[in-house]
């Protein structure tokens, strides 16, 4: 998978979660930035990107992961990219 | 079980303890429902105290509904939450509002303490629940749950969740705490 993958999927899966166009889930987008993106939906975001691309983050990660770009680099950190 | 309302259970996590609402908390209540997050998907809240407190004793007089009021560590209360409209297999898991905080646990915390209530204390099979429509982030709570939407009316969506399905997806609600 490449970065540019990752990026897709991530973006995809936050649109999807929080019913927001993709055009509109930049990698600045982050917990608080709107009123769908809240603690509870954060961690179905992360739940749903995990199963979506068959990787378990780290426990000791999970609260540092509040936005799209820091979840891209999560993935690609457990991914070894 | 019927709540007599000195057998109401104290229930007890790691960050947030539920006991069961007074006849003091309404002006709490009614702080909790009309915020302005909540106002964008809870029904209309009476902002008058004493009716409020008119509602709690109605509640004091039923022996088949559960009404939490959920403090942190600290015992300051941060939300309320309550479990209603009892059949012989479900009940439904609602009146559900916490103050907004970046830290989670004490919500998911909350929804595991009160699930483990009904399906554990209460011995029901099922979990019934509803949101608005406009409440995109409590919908994607249900769905990484896998509850089963039953049916959408008047802009709420209903929500059933068997004990299997809770059994199974609990965990992802626990590697969060």
């Amino acid at each position: 998978m490449t970065r540019e993958e990752i990026n897709r999927k991530v973006v995809e899966v936050v649109s999807e979660t929080l019913a927001l166009p993709t055009e509109h889930v930049t990698m600045k987008l982050a917990i608080g930035d709107i009123p769908q993106w809240n603690s509870m939906a954060n961690m179905a975001i992360i739940t749903a990107v995990e199963e979506t691309l068959g990787i378990e983050i780290p426990s000791e990660d999970l609260f540092e992961l509040t936005s799209v770009e820091s979840i891209v680099e999560e993935v690609a950190k457990v991914k070894g990219l | 079980m019927i709540n007599t309302h000195d057998n109401c259970p104290r229930l007890e996590g790691k960050y947030v303890t539920l006991r069961e609402v007074m006849l003091d908390d309404a002006a709490l209540i009614i702080e909790l429902r009309t915020s302005e997050r909540a106002q964008l998907v809870l029904h209309h809240t009476d902002p008058d105290v004493e009716k409020q407190r008119e509602y709690l004793r109605k509640y004091f007089a039923k022996n088949d509904e559960w009404y939490f009021i959920v403090e942190d560590r600290s015992g300051k209360a941060i939300g309320c939450f309550g479990v209603y409209g009892l059949t012989e297999d479900s009940a439904v898991t609602g009146r559900w509002v916490m103050r907004e905080s970046k830290d989670p646990r004490p919500a998911i915390e909350s929804k595991l303490l009160l699930s483990d209530f009904v399906y554990e204390q209460l011995g029901l099979d099922n979990v019934r629940t509803d949101t608005s429509e406009k409440n995109v982030a409590m919908q994607s709570l249900y769905r990484m749950l896998g509850c089963d939407e039953l049916y959408r009316k008047d802009g709420i969506i209903y929500y059933n969740m068997p004990r299997s399905t809770y059994e199974k997806n609990k965990n992802k609600l626990l590697r969060f705490l």
